[in-house]
C-alpha cells in the first residue's frame, strides 16, 4: 500500500511538472479532461486524490518557469510575468524563480498555522465578509489606481477596458474562458512586445541567493490574511488574491512582489482543499475534480495535506534543476523563434480548448495588454478584467 | 504614438466586438431540476437557486425527473408578476436532447 502512494505522488509529481512547464496548460484543465477517466479507474480513492494533489501542488512551483523565461503565463501567474521578464533581461531569471519557490516553501508551512484559524474561524465571519466583499475589492480598485500617479488616466481606461473585456468573455458560452482571457492580457502581450523590441535575453547567472529575511515578513503576511479568505469565496482566486495582497500590504520591491506570487498561488490551492472539506464547495478546478470523486472526510484531508507538504519537498528540487537548465542555456537560443513558436503553439491550444471564440477572446485580449505596454501604465490595472466582474457579483444590487 | 493609437483602437473595437457576440449568442445556463409540472399545453420546471420559472410550450413527453442537471437557453420575461423564461433550447447534462 505504502509504495501505491509513493507512486501515485511520484507520478502526480511528473504530470505537475508536465502542466508547469507547457504554457497555457492548467492543472484545472487536465484535472477535468481526466475526471471521466479517473471515474472509471479502479484506483482506491486516496491514490486519486494523493495523484491529483502532487500534480497541483507540483504545477504551482513549476508554473512560473514558463512565465519568467517565456513570459507564456497561465491563469494564476499572469501578474508575475512583468517582474519576472524584468529579472529575465537583467541576467537573473533563475533568481526570479527562486524568489517564487521560496514564497510558495512559506506557503506551505504556513499552511499548519493557518488550518486551525481556517477551519474555526473562517465559516464565522463568511456572512460578514460575503457582505462587504464587493465594497472591499472597490476600495481596493480605488487604491490601485489611485496609487498611479504619471498616467492616472490612461490607468482608469485600461482598468475600465478590461472590465468589459471580462464581462463580455465570462459571459461568451465558451469552455476554460479565463484560459485566453489571460494568456492574452499577460503572456502573449509580453511576448509580442519582446518580438517588436527584438530582446535579446542576456546569459543568465546562477548565483546563491541572498534575501533579507525582512523582505519575506510582508508577502507572508499578506498572502497568510488573504489566500484563505480568496480560497473561501466563490469567484475569488489566485490572481484576484494576488491583486489585494499587493495593495494591503503597502509598497512591495520586485523580490517581495515574486515571493508574495509564490505564496499566494500555493496557499489559494491549499486552502481550497480546506474549503471543500468544510462546506462541500470547490473554489478551484482540482477542487472540483476531488468533489465529483469523494465526499471529504478527515482522513482524506489529512492524506491531502500529508500530500501537499511532500510535494512541496520533492518539486523545490525539480523546479531548481529545470530552472538552472534554462537559465544556462537560454541565452544561446533565439529568443525570437522560441517566442514565435510559444505564441503559435498557445494559439492551437486556446482553440483546441475554448474554439473560436476563445481564439477572438485571445486576440482582444493581447491587444489590449500590448495597449497598456504602450500606454506605460502597470500590467495589474489589466485585473480590472477579473475584479469588476466579481465586484458585479458580490454587490449587493 | 501611431502604433499606440492604432492598438488602443484595434482593441477598442475588439471590444465592443466582444459584447456585441455577447448580446446576439444565446446564453447557454445550467441548473438542477427541483419540481416538474406537466399540463396539456405546456410543461413548467423550477430550478434549484433559481429565481424564473422555465416554461417549455408544446406536449412533446420531455422525460426530465426531478434532481437531473439540465442546460437551457431561452428569454425571461414577466408573466403575471411572476418571472418566467420561455425555453427554446433544453440539454440534459448527460446526454444531448433538442427541444
Amino acid at each position: 500500500m505504502l509504495i501505491e502512494f509513493v507512486v501515485a505522488l511520484l507520478i502526480g509529481v511528473i504530470a505537475g511538472t508536465f502542466t508547469g512547464i507547457t504554457p497555457g496548460i492548467h492543472t484545472n484543465l487536465i484535472a477535468i479532461l481526466m475526471l471521466p477517466l479517473i471515474l472509471k479507474s479502479h484506483f482506491s480513492i486516496s491514490i486519486i486524490l494523493i495523484f491529483i494533489v502532487a500534480m497541483a501542488v507540483t504545477h504551482t512551483f513549476v508554473d512560473f518557469i514558463p512565465a519568467i523565461f517565456f513570459g507564456a503565463p497561465d491563469e494564476d501567474t499572469g501578474l508575475s510575468v512583468l517582474p519576472g521578464h524584468d529579472f529575465l533581461l537583467a541576467g537573473q531569471g533563475h533568481h526570479a524563480l527562486k524568489l517564487t519557490l521560496i514564497g510558495s516553501t512559506i506557503a506551505t508551512i504556513s499552511l499548519i498555522f493557518i488550518a486551525p484559524f481556517f477551519i474555526f474561524i473562517i465559516p464565522k465571519i463568511y456572512p460578514f465578509i460575503q457582505r462587504m466583499m464587493g465594497f472591499f475589492l472597490i476600495w481596493i480598485s480605488i487604491l490601485l489606481i489611485y496609487g498611479e500617479k504619471k498616467f492616472r488616466i490612461k490607468a482608469i481606461l485600461i482598468f475600465a477596458l478590461s472590465g468589459f473585456l471580462g464581462i463580455s468573455t465570462l459571459n461568451l458560452n465558451m469552455s476554460q474562458p479565463l484560459l485566453p482571457l489571460f494568456t492574452g492580457l499577460f503572456g502573449t502581450s509580453t511576448i509580442i512586445h519582446s518580438i517588436k523590441s527584438k530582446t535579446q535575453i542576456p546569459k543568465q547567472s546562477i548565483e546563491k541567493l541572498n534575501i533579507c529575511k525582512k523582505d519575506l515578513v510582508k508577502p507572508t503576511l499578506a498572502t497568510i490574511f488573504i489566500s484563505p479568505i480568496c480560497s473561501f469565496f466563490p469567484g475569488l482566486g489566485s490572481s484576484q488574491a494576488a491583486v489585494i495582497g499587493s495593495k494591503i500590504s503597502g509598497d512591495l520591491n520586485r523580490e517581495q512582489f515574486l515571493i508574495l506570487m509564490g505564496s499566494i498561488n500555493t496557499l489559494v490551492l491549499s486552502t481550497s482543499f480546506i474549503t471543500l472539506f468544510l462546506v462541500q464547495k470547490s473554489r478551484t478546478g482540482i477542487a472540483f475534480a476531488i468533489s465529483q470523486i469523494t465526499h471529504l472526510t478527515t482522513n482524506n484531508l489529512y492524506t491531502i495535506m500529508a500530500t501537499v507538504a511532500l510535494s512541496t519537498i520533492i518539486a523545490i528540487p525539480i523546479s531548481l534543476k529545470i530552472s538552472k537548465t534554462i537559465a544556462k542555456n537560454i541565452h544561446k537560443i533565439e529568443y525570437i523563434k522560441i517566442s514565435i513558436l510559444i505564441v503559435i503553439f498557445l494559439f492551437f491550444i486556446i482553440t483546441y480548448f475554448s474554439g473560436i471564440l476563445g481564439l477572438l477572446v485571445l486576440i482582444v485580449s493581447t491587444l489590449l495588454g500590448l495597449t497598456c505596454i504602450e500606454f506605460q501604465t502597470r500590467r495589474s490595472f489589466l485585473m480590472g478584467t477579473i475584479l469588476i466582474p466579481t465586484i458585479i457579483y458580490y454587490l449587493p444590487l | 504614438m501611431k502604433f499606440q493609437t492604432t492598438i488602443f483602437v484595434l482593441s477598442l473595437v475588439g471590444i465592443l466586438s466582444l459584447i456585441f457576440v455577447v448580446q446576439a449568442t444565446p446564453r447557454i445556463e445550467t441548473g438542477t431540476i427541483k419540481s416538474i409540472r406537466v399540463s396539456n399545453t405546456k410543461t413548467t420546471i423550477q430550478l434549484k437557486n433559481y429565481s424564473a420559472e422555465l416554461v417549455i410550450f408544446g406536449t412533446d413527453h420531455l422525460n426530465l425527473k426531478k434532481g437531473e442537471a439540465i442546460k437551457f437557453t431561452g428569454g425571461q420575461k414577466v408573466y403575471k408578476g411572476k418571472e418566467e423564461l420561455i425555453v427554446n433550447n433544453i440539454f440534459l447534462v448527460n446526454n444531448i436532447k433538442n427541444q
